[in-house]
């Protein structure tokens, strides 16, 4: 029926690490025709090629081992595939590990939809000697097979054209079925019959065998989703009691041996192994002998996550200096172009003040995600989880938690939503609540800021300081959390370390430019905004009251040659006129909140504007500073100015209280959406504001025992 | 380097089964082969999901630097288990 239009919806599935998202974005480099890519929504990657006259509709799932109901991950790939119209489910799977890869494949085969299976990652496989045989794992798993190596790309054209090939035959389609042993089979048999009987008509025969199958499985959501259907279900539960007595094991253990059965005589048939398998992993192993080193492992640690902030600071430092440079000559050219007056005032002062004064940490960024591309690309980031499983269960965390908290160090939002790795719902409330605690490379402006302005010499080692307080946080938060405030049960920690992969130029780039671009989008538009509202702010209301006349004193000490004096009463003036703007008076009311910390009213001001996106911190600080950096007459930059503005150990309590407080209003809405209820984000902005306030009075208490 | 370390019989028995070995007792090196998984569902499926079933030969391969969690050998791949975890597969005794 879909032929006629010519369309056709795929959904891409596989294990985690299998190279789907390598294909996925390998097929919409093969494309003859146009690309477009949707707003995707949670979680999914969406993309639509026109290629050959079909309009190809994919869809990214999120990588899952299983389909069975057990973390959000995978529920919502089992209720994609059920719910959502897809015409057919492109399997990739990992050719070296196939014997675990086709547990999920025989549960896709269930669930009845047309499959293409590609066989990613045959360079690799046929490097260690393992032959597969295409043909017949093609009739034996009932789906079109296409050998992939999807880093080299290889392949991946043979799949689009089995794709439609696929999409053509689609109307005589008929599902293949894994037949079970003797007793278990004929359960299958009486509960789809009955099923028939609930639901006549409706579903088609793939569509019983499989819910027949879950209900003898006692897959709690769909007995669940089955319980006005007392009388099917109470059957399930006995027909599940009778196997289980009848054969010693339980039901749903039957049906794991007996889908492993099918994949290992699949196995037997269709691939040659290598003489000796288990010397083929070695490459791997090996590396981990020294990775995962019970004495040097944790030190090995270390060592990549200070080299990454050292470089991210260092070697960003260069680039930086750069576009200050192009800013400031930006500002020059901008401001003797145009004629005096509040528009040139609010181009210069605000505008460009404000953006340039955040771009700058362009470099510093794109750093930082490259690093975490290459940490998560190479495979590192699992062995960094299991070295500090260990840890991070004393503080009442996941050992997978782990992942998404370094995710945090990019951004929150991703991070909050790469939780949905943790099955364990409590384990899993409790990481998602303490990301907003990791330092995100919004905040890193703040610190490279601070650290220069304050910290000259040990600038790089501050915000490595600042990272590891970030981390002792989240922890300390943690074990508070799971002490005093999330219930729940006990979670287990099973996790895979997949194989050390090189990681491929055009990963890391591709991240590395989608977060850039991300950077400069927020840059254009909130921070713009930000700016621009922040000028505003601060240049009105022009018509101040003074509480001397400054004109006749200033002129008076000009004229006497008293240049010094007449300076000091010029920048007393700008003091008062900056205390009497609109922004000034917000400061000063709100500025008792954080006298105990020693903030001015301008670190205040930055503050309250960091609320919604935290990156408007710098910007706020470059608006009101670029009035002094006038008055100072100096090209020496906003660190030079605000060097002054308050003592080394505020400045730290300061780079605390910015690290902590409040997560920016996208996370906030993330963690409404991923814990589905507004209690968390609201729980959520209370805690840590109040985290942030006593760090912060803590550090300077702490400061003040060691003058 | 990897050849199986030979355990001396009856000092590294699980508490809970006197008589059957757990992963958790695996020394370095050395293979056993599941023959029974305990705990609850939800651990199993977890578990039946990555391959670990019965009759399956797994390896310890790695332990982390306090001890736990340690890395098995199996399938071709390396899982990663808390040693409370590993007490629940039982190997079979030969």
């Amino acid at each position: 029926m879909k032929s006629q239009s010519r369309s056709v919806a795929v959904a891409l599935i596989g294990n985690p690490k299998c190279g789907k998202t390598t294909i996925f974005n390998r097929l919409a480099k093969s494309a003859s025709g146009a690309v477009n890519r949707p707003s995707a929504g949670a979680g999914q990657r969406k993309l639509q090629i026109i290629h050959l006259g079909w309009t190809i509709s994919l869809i990214e799932l999120p990588g899952v081992y299983s389909l069975s109901s057990q973390s959000p991950e995978e529920l919502e790939c089992r209720n994609f595939l059920q719910n959502e119209p897809i015409d057919i489910v492109l399997n990739v799977l990992d050719s070296c590990n196939l014997d675990r890869g086709l547990f999920l494949t025989t549960q896709l085969i269930e669930m009845g939809r047309p499959r293409i299976y590609a066989m990613n990652m045959i360079d690799k496989a046929q490097a260690k000697g393992i032959k597969l045989d295409a043909a017949s794992l093609a009739t034996m798993l009932d789906g079109r097979v296409v050998e992939t190596a999807a880093t080299s790309g290889e392949g991946v054209a043979s799949l689009l054209d089995a794709i439609i090939k696929a999409a053509g035959s689609l109307n005589d389609y008929k599902s293949m079925i894994i037949r079970y042993d003797g007793h278990l089979e004929e359960a299958i048999q009486r509960v789809q019959w009955m099923i028939k009987e609930f639901h006549p008509g409706v579903l088609s025969q793939a569509q019983a065998r499989w819910l027949g199958i879950k209900l003898l499985e006692g897959d709690h959501e769909i007995i669940g989703k089955e319980g006005d259907h007392q009388r099917l279900v109470e059957m399930s539960r006995q027909e599940r009691g009778d196997l289980a007595r009848n054969h010693g094991d339980d039901c749903e253990t039957m049906f794991v041996n007996a889908r492993y059965g099918f994949i290992h005589g699949l196995l037997e048939e269709a691939r040659v192994m290598p003489v000796d398998s288990r010397q083929t992993f070695s490459m791997t192993r090996r590396i981990d002998k020294i990775m995962l080193h019970r004495i040097v492992g944790i030190p090995i640690f270390f060592i990549l996550m200070w080299v990454m902030f050292e470089t991210t600071f260092t070697v960003g430092q260069y680039p930086m200096n750069w576009i200050y440079a192009l800013a400031g000559w930006v500002a020059e050219r901008v401001g003797a172009s145009l004629p005096g007056g509040l528009f040139r005032s609010m181009v210069v002062d605000g505008v460009i003040a404000g953006v340039g004064g955040t771009i700058v940490f362009l470099p510093n960024v794109i750093i930082l995600f490259m690093f975490m591309a290459l940490f998560s690309e190479t495979g590192y980031l699992f062995r960094a989880a299991f070295l500090l499983d260990r840890l991070m269960h004393a503080f009442g965390l996941h050992g997978k938690a782990f992942i998404p908290l370094v995710m945090g160090f990019g951004c929150n939002v991703p991070a909050i939503m790469a939780c949905r790795t943790i099955e364990n719902q409590r384990a899993r409330l409790i990481a998602i609540l303490i990301i907003p605690f990791m330092s995100c490379t919004a905040r890193l402006p703040v610190f490279i800021l601070f650290a220069g302005a304050f910290f000259t010499r040990f600038a790089g080692a501050m915000v490595f300081a600042i990272y590891m307080l970030s981390i002792a946080s989240s922890m300390a938060a943690a074990v508070f959390l799971s002490r005093f405030v999330v219930q729940g049960g006990k979670e287990s920690f099973v996790m895979e370390l997949p194989p050390y992969r090189k990681p491929t130029a055009r990963v890391v780039l591709f991240h590395m430019w989608e977060n850039a671009v991300g950077f400069l989008r927020k840059v254009g538009g909130v921070i713009l905004i930000g700016s621009i509202i922040i000028w505003f702010l601060q240049a009105f209301p022009s018509d101040i009251e003074y509480s001397m006349d400054y004109e006749s004193g200033i002129a008076k000490l000009a004229s006497d040659g008293n240049d010094e004096a007449a300076g000091k009463l010029k920048r007393q003036r700008a003091k008062e006129k900056a205390e009497k703007s609109y922004l000034g008076k917000i400061g000063l009311n709100v500025a008792p909140l954080f006298k105990p910390l020693g903030f001015s009213w301008k670190d205040t001001i930055a503050i309250l504007t960091g609320f919604g996106s935290k990156e408007v911190v710098v910007a706020s600080y470059a608006v009101l500073y670029a009035e002094d950096l006038k008055a100072a007459g100096q090209k020496a930059g906003l660190q030079n100015a605000i060097a002054g503005n308050m003592k080394p150990l505020s400045a730290f309590a300061f780079m605390a209280f910015v690290l902590l407080y409040c997560p920016c209003l996208s996370t906030i809405a993330v963690i409404r959406r991923e814990t589905g209820t507004w209690k968390w984000a609201v729980f959520s902005i209370g805690f840590s504001l109040a985290f942030a306030w006593l760090i912060a009075f803590g550090i300077i208490m702490a400061g003040g025992l060691f003058p | 380097m990897d050849k199986p370390v030979k355990s001396s019989e009856g000092d590294t028995r699980s508490k809970a089964h006197p008589q059957a070995r757990s992963l958790a007792d695996l020394a370095h090196g050395e293979r056993g082969v599941v023959d029974k998984i305990e705990g609850d569902a939800v651990f199993r499926r977890k578990l039946s999901a990555l391959g670990v079933v019965k009759g399956i030969e797994i390896m310890l391969d790695h332990t982390a630097p306090m001890g736990d969690p340690r890395a098995y050998f199996l399938l071709g791949y390396n899982l990663s288990l808390r040693n409370e975890d590993a007490r629940k597969i039982l190997l079979r005794t030969e």
